[in-house]
Parts: structure tokens; sequence; C-alpha cells
């Protein structure tokens, strides 16, 4: 801004100083012509004056003699000052300043006029007669064409020059403005010009964040002190925030609905701290209330949506001082829940190793039988489901035999500590449960178990596989297993494998109990026993193995018992309460694998049922004048002579609980109530046995569904059994089992 | 140098943080447990730096706070405290701490509070002397 008006004011002086300079050429000149004027005056008195000595007497003479010699004198001044510079006086006696004559014409006319003034002179200075006089003013006469062409060339000279000056500074006077005028108009071009491509720039950088705002996937806006959005802000933030038209108003306004009132309260604190200069921005961050923040957004179809949203707050500065601070919001919704998938991905694997330590802390025997029986199990299931059936009633049985098998299986997993097992169990038995409660079934509804099912068989054959992995199973009776088993999914649904299998398990057994040291009468034995699954399984069984199943025999019954306690143990911790438990000839009496099976899934459940129902929590024991630790016996006997054998589960607990099963009886609704007033023990203690009926106040994973007794029943049918209970308040409760071991 | 003092209840956590602090560019002047000894040192000690828990027996770390600035409002608070409930944190601040830093924490992130409130420090006096 400073040079263009140092240009002006430069163009000024300079157009200034010019027009003066030709000024004073002009006033100069102007001067000469005056000058020449007056000569010509001076002249044209001298003659005047001469005409009128010619005729005047002499007493007025001496006033023209005055006169001439004044006129005289102007003259030569004037010569002397147009010759060579110098001053006159005027008419008005002011004295004038002449410059010499400058140009060539009029110096010669002026050498010219002064030859004829010399004469003049000469002659003027002897006016002493009349005859001088006449001869002067004769002379002046004759000079007189002479004296005015001189004076007059003179004139024109000096005026054609002071006319061309007079035209410079006209020039001058009409050039210099309209320099300054357009040097004015040039500068303003030039300024409007900037001006308006910075206020384009200006428009074109408003335009550019615009386009940033609206394309930006991120919720960007700006709050003040007072918490109030700026006008300006991305367009994803109302989706966002599922709000529009943001700007003016106030964040809290926006979040209300979005967050709890105190995660409000803390945002309106953490914004107010972030505008104080003392708190250190970075250091906050913890304590931003919406980092992170789960929000439930209505969805188009009127349902409600879980969502994260991510506020960031990032302070701006304007001359070292927080005047606003710039908001971003973003949905992480996707990574958060990639986040928790991860998550559950990582439990699950986490479980997988939990059951690979439970596997390594099982007895194998146990967990080779676990693993048998739990794919007997699923095959059982599946053969329930491939059954045709299409009444109501059949559909009934197929699912409430379904349960016992599921029932069952959550029971081992959960004395084998097998969680994994135990959930999902869990998960198909509440499927059930709940079609069966139902009441009205289609073949449909079975088709979600498939998937159960499969999920059981493949956390089965991993468990198998890990177990054969460790290496420590694989020898011994349980080799035969890998027959069925080595293949990556074991044909266990085919029924005559399965059968090969188990009648593999009976010969062996048979064989070791009555020829344990003979490896050849085995393998004679199982040659004859059955087809070509058994041949094959032969091949697996080398004489060493022999030698083995004879060692694995008193392991085996340790282990037996080891399990039952493991798994009453198990038991009662889970329901809080304390037991000794002793486990007596488990392994004494000969009995067929579908025995040793039936006569295992009834101590389960009776054990199960002795634990949670029968023994009392220790503190209402101690109330009793009891011991803390409850008392459970799990006895097998032979009954020799009878060709039978009896199972019994003993508690010291609290007896049946014949009142709770007439209160169970009538809030089922199933009958009428003044029946069931009137039952007696007897009848009460049939109800144990109806299906869905159950006396616990709580359903989990040990009691509550209505089903042991039930199970029990059924289970007790297929070993052709008895049941007997005999119970007494406060002391005991013994269920008693006899059945037939002849096979 | 700076000062620091470091306020915890427990001493694994003051022994933690110590050890984090050892080659940073901090002169550890004293470990308190609680508030009341956290105020006497303070006196003593005249630290610059402070890093202080809220939930402590005797005197906890908001009280302390309050009193730490009432005595010396220039002193720079960093709390190290788990977050159970962010507006206590908040209320910190509001008391006069400069930062938060929840439990459990790694070194990197406690070194990179120190560096931060060093920074904050230097800054805080350059604006003072520039005022006199």
């Amino acid at each position: 801004m400073l040079f263009p008006i140092l240009g002006l004011m430069l163009l000024i002086a300079f157009i200034t100083i010019l027009s003066s300079y030709a000024n004073n050429k002009v006033k100069r000149d102007l001067v000469i012509l005056d000058a020449i004027g007056h000569l010509e005056d001076n002249f044209y008195d001298i003659a005047l004056d001469i005409q009128q000595l010619n005729i005047t007497t002499s007493s007025q003479s001496s006033d023209i003699t005055s006169r001439l010699t004044k006129s005289t004198t102007q003259i030569d001044t004037l010569f002397d000052a147009l010759q060579s510079g110098g001053s006159y006086q005027n008419s008005a006696d002011k004295t004038i300043k002449v410059n010499e004559l400058k140009t060539e014409s009029s110096r010669s006319e002026l050498l010219k006029l002064s030859v004829i003034w010399q004469d003049y002179k000469t002659q003027l200075n002897n006016l002493n007669d009349p005859v001088a006089t006449t001869k002067l003013a004769n002379f002046v006469y004759a000079q007189k064409n002479s004296i005015s062409t001189s004076i007059n060339t003179i004139a024109a000279d000096s005026f054609a020059y002071t006319y061309r000056w007079n035209t410079i500074v006209r020039y001058i006077l009409l050039i210099g403005p309209l320099l300054i005028s357009l040097y004015i108009a040039g500068l303003a071009w030039f300024y409007f010009n900037r001006v308006s491509s910075s206020e384009n720039q200006l428009q074109m950088a408003g335009k550019r964040s615009d386009e940033i705002l609206s394309a930006v996937n991120e919720g960007l806006f700006l709050i003040d002190k007072d918490l109030v959005i700026a006008d300006e802000y991305s367009k994803a933030l109302e989706g966002i925030v599922n709000h529009t038209k943001l700007a003016g108003k106030r964040l809290p306004d926006i979040l209300s609905k979005l967050v709890s009132p105190k995660d409000l309260e803390d945002t309106k604190t953490f914004v107010g701290q972030l505008f104080s200069e003392w708190v250190v921005e970075d250091l906050v961050t913890d304590l931003n209330p919406l980092k992170k923040l789960r929000t439930q957004v209505p969805t188009e179809l009127g349902g409600y949506e879980e969502r994260f949203l991510d506020f960031r707050f990032s302070r701006v500065y304007e001359e070292d001082e927080v005047v606003r601070i710039l908001v971003s919001v973003r949905d992480i919704s996707d990574a958060v829940r990639l986040e928790k998938n991860l998550e559950s991905e990582k439990q699950q694997s986490d479980r997988q190793l939990e059951m690979l330590s439970t596997i390594m802390n099982s007895d194998p025997n146990i967990l080779q039988h676990f693993i048998d029986s739990t794919l007997v199990r699923i095959d059982n299931i599946n053969d329930i489901l491939k059954t045709p059936g299409s009444t109501k009633k059949e559909l009934m049985n197929k699912a409430t035999e379904i349960y016992r098998e599921l029932h069952s299986l959550k029971g081992e997993s959960s004395a084998m500590q097998l969680d994994s097992f135990v959930s999902r169990s869990e998960d198909a038995e509440t499927k059930v449960k709940y079609l069966i409660d139902k009441r009205e079934i289609s073949g449909n509804e079975f088709l979600s178990l498939a998937i159960d099912l499969d999920e059981l068989l493949n956390l089965t054959i991993f468990v198998k596989n890990l177990t054969d992995r460790i290496g420590f199973i694989g020898e011994g009776i349980n080799e035969q297993v890998n027959v069925f088993a080595n293949n990556e999914k074991p044909e266990i649904f085919d029924k005559k494998l399965a059968k090969a299998h188990e009648q593999l398990v009976h010969e062996t057994t048979q064989t070791k109990q009555l020829m344990p040291q003979s490896a050849h009468n085995l393998d004679a034995n199982l040659d004859s026993s059955n087809g070509s699954m058994a041949e094959e399984a032969t091949q697996s069984l080398n004489p060493d193995t022999t030698q083995n199943i004879a060692n694995t025999s008193p392991e085996s019954a340790d282990s037996i018992a080891n399990f039952y306690n493991q798994f009453a143990q198990e038991i009662a911790k889970r329901n809080h309460k304390q037991i000794s438990f002793q486990c007596l000839g488990m392994d004494n009496v000969m009995l067929t694998p579908e025995q040793v099976n039936l006569v295992k899934d009834i101590s389960i459940q009776l054990l199960r049922n002795s634990i949670v129902h029968g023994i009392e929590a220790p503190q209402v024991r101690q109330q009793k004048d009891k011991p803390p630790v409850g008392r459970v016996n799990l006895i097998l006997e032979e009954n020799l002579n009878e060709g039978t054998a009896t199972l019994s589960i003993m508690d010291d607990g609290q007896g049946i609980q014949y009142e709770k099963l007439r209160q169970a009886a009538l809030a089922s609704g199933k009958y009428h109530p003044d029946k069931v007033a009137k039952w007696t023990k007897k009848e009460l203690l049939r109800l144990m046995f109806v299906p869905n009926l159950s006396t616990a106040e709580t359903s989990t994973e040990d009691a509550g569904r209505g089903i042991g007794m039930d199970v029990v029943k059924t289970l007790v049918g297929k070993l052709k059994g008895k049941l007997q209970i005999n119970s007494k308040a406060d002391e005991y409760t013994r269920f008693s089992i006899i059945f037939p071991t002849f096979h | 140098m700076y000062k620091l003092l470091i306020v915890d209840d427990s001493i694994i956590i003051q022994q933690r943080i110590r050890n984090i602090f050892q080659d940073a560019d901090v002169n550890i002047v004293g470990m308190a447990n609680n508030g009341v000894e956290a105020i006497e040192m303070f006196e003593h000690y005249k630290p610059d730096i402070i890093t202080m828990d809220l939930t402590m027996p005797q005197m906890g770390g908001l009280e302390c706070i309050q009193q730490l600035i009432a005595m010396d409002k220039d002193v720079s608070i960093l709390v190290v405290s788990a977050l159970s409930d962010k507006s206590t944190g908040l209320k910190a601040l509001q008391y006069g701490a400069r930062g938060f830093i929840s439990k459990p924490f790694d070194q990197y992130k406690l070194l990179y509070a120190l560096q931060k409130l060093i920074a904050a420090k230097n800054k805080h006096r350059l604006a003072q002397i520039t005022d006199k």
C-alpha cells in the first residue's frame, strides 16, 4: 500500500515541477515581451517629444528635455537588460528582472536596433539648436519603420517562444491530471482485482470445507463454553446422533436422549474442565464419559438397535486461549461387535484349554468311559430322532426320551467337570424341556436339536482326539475303542459297528473275569463271538494288551470309586453342602456292560438326589444337632443265592419331605386339592416318579427339572429291578434297587 | 529437575510407579500411604508433581487434593486411580488435579503423562516469568 501512494505522490510532484518550470518559462518571456513593449513605448515617447520640441517654445523645452533624458536612460537600461540580462523600472516604478534574449533572430534585430539607437542617442545629445531638432525629427521619422519592424520581429519571436511554452504548460495541465487519474484508476483496478481474488479464494476455501463436512463420515462439530453447537458441522453428525438442525442447539439437549442423566452431568463437567487451561488435555481422556458410549437408537421398523458411539474432544486455541472444543463422533458399533466376537472366540479357546486341563487331570479310564457312553447317548438320541412318529403322543414320548438322555449326559459331564459339555447339553435340554412343557410338538421342532447334537458330537470327538494325542489312553482295554474312533467322524450312528463294539467290551470283560492270564483263550473267544468287526478289533489286541487288561482291573475299580467321589463332592460343593462319601462294591459284582451303564446312570441320578434334596446345609444340620458333614453311601452288593444284586444309596439327611411333595402336587394343578389333602405317604411317594413335578425351588444344573426320579424309574425298569424307598424324617433316606444279575 | 511425590495406599503400586520413573527426568522425594502423610511430606519436601490415588484410608485423594491446592495452587497433581466412577475423577479435576490416569496403567502411559506434566509445568513457569 505504501509504494503505490509514494508513486502517486512522486507523479504529482513531477507534474507540479514540470508545470511550474514551463510556467516560469512562459512568465520570463512575458517579461521580455513587456520589456520590448516598454522599449517601443520609450521610442515612441522620444519621437513624440522631439516632434513637440520642434514646434514648442523654449519655455516648455526643459520639461521635454528631462522626459527625453529619462526615456534615453530607460532605453539604455532596456538594451542592456535585453542584451545580457538585467532589470529595469517599469512605468509604475517597479523593478522588473529581464533575461537576455535567446534566439539568434531576436538578438540580430536588437543589434540593428541598437545601431540605430546609437545614431539616435548621438543626435539627442546635440539638441542645442532647432536645426538639430528638425534633423532628428526627420531622422526619427525616417527610422520609424525600421525601429518598428525590428521591435515587431523581436516581439513576434518572443511571442512564438512564449506561445510554445504556453502550449507545453497547457499540455502538462491537461496530461498531468489525466496521468494521475489513470494511475489512480490503475491502482483501483489492481486492488479491486486483488480483493476479489482473495474473496474468491475465501469462497473456495469455504466451499471446500463445506465439501469436507458433507463427505466425512464422522460427526464433526464445534462447541463453545456454553456447549452450543456452531453453525458448521458435518452432515454425518445428524445421522449418528439421530437429530436434525443442530446449529445453535446445546449439546446436552442433543445427548439427553442418548445418555443417562449421570453421564450427561459428567459430560458437562468434562467439557467444562477442558476449557480450564490448568487441566492437561492429553491426560483426561480416561475421564471422557462419552468414550465408547453404548446407546439405543430407534430403527426405521420401530424397534431399537444397540449402537456404540465414540466421542472425542479436542481443544481449539485462539492466541493461547481455549475458545472452542472440536468434537468428533464415530459410530464404532461394528468395531465393538468385532471385538466382542474376538472375545467370544477367545473365550471358546479358553474353554477348550480349560477342557484340556480337565482332561489332563482326569482318570484316563473314567474319561474313556465318559467318551464311550457319550457316543452311545448321542447315537441313542439320533436313533430316537430317526424313529418315525407323528402322533402327539409319539412325539411327546420321543421328546421325553431325548430329554432323559440329555439329562444324564449333563449329569455325567458335570461330574467330569467338562463345562462345555454341561452348557451345551443344558442348552439342548432346555429346548426339549420347552417342547415338553408346550405340549404342542410338531416333528419339525426337533430339527434344531440336530445342531446341538452335532456340537456335542464334535465336542466328544474333540475330547477324544485330545486324549488320543496326549497319549495316555490307548493302552489296555481302551485300545478297542480306537477301532471305531480312529476315523475323524466315527461311524457312531452305524448300529452294527456300535453293537460289535459293545459285544467286544462284553466279551473282554468276561474274559478278564474268567481267564485273566490266557491270551489264547481271549483271542478264541473274540473270534467266535461276532462277525467281521470283532475280527478287526482283534487285530489291535495283541498278547501284550491282554496283560494290560489284567493289570487294569484293580486300578479300574479304584477309578470307579474315585469317579463317584469326584462327582458327589462336585455336586455338594455346587450346592454348598458338605459330605463324606463312601463307595463300596461297585466292581465286585459281575454285570453286563448294559447293566453297568444302567447302574451308573441310576447311581448318578440318586446320588444327585441325595445330595441336593436329602443332605441339609451345614448350618441346618448343626441346628438339628447333626454333624455338619453329611454322609452318603453308594453300595453294590451281590445276593449270591438269589442271583440278584442290590444297589443302595443312603444319606443321613432330612428324609422324604412328604409335605413338599403334597405342595408340589397342589402347585402343579394336575390334581384335585381335596384328594391331595387326603393322600397317604405311600401315595405321596408315587408323586416322586411323576415327570415334570419338582420340589426344588429353582432349576439348577443338579435339580429342579422334575425329571430325575422319572428317569430312575425307567432305568430300574430296564434293569428289570425293583425300587424300595426307606426314609425317616431328619434321619435318613435309602433307595434300594434289587435286580437280577442273570444275563 | 522437578520433585515428585507418590501417594498411594498400595506399596506395590508405589514401587511400580517409582520403578517406572526411576530413569525419568524427575526426582522422587517421597512416597506417602495416605492423604495425611501426603500433606506432611508436601510441607517438608515441597514437591512440584504429585501422583495421587483417590481411595485411601485416613484421608482420601479428593480431600487431599483440595488441601494441597489450598497450600500451593501451582502444584501439579496427576490422579492415578482405578476408574469405577468417572464423576469422582472429574471431581478431582474440579478440585485442581491436572490429569487422570486409570489403573491398571502401563509404564508408557505413565511416562507420557509425566512428560506432559513437565511440559505444562515449564510453560506455566515461563508464563509466570514473562508476566513479571
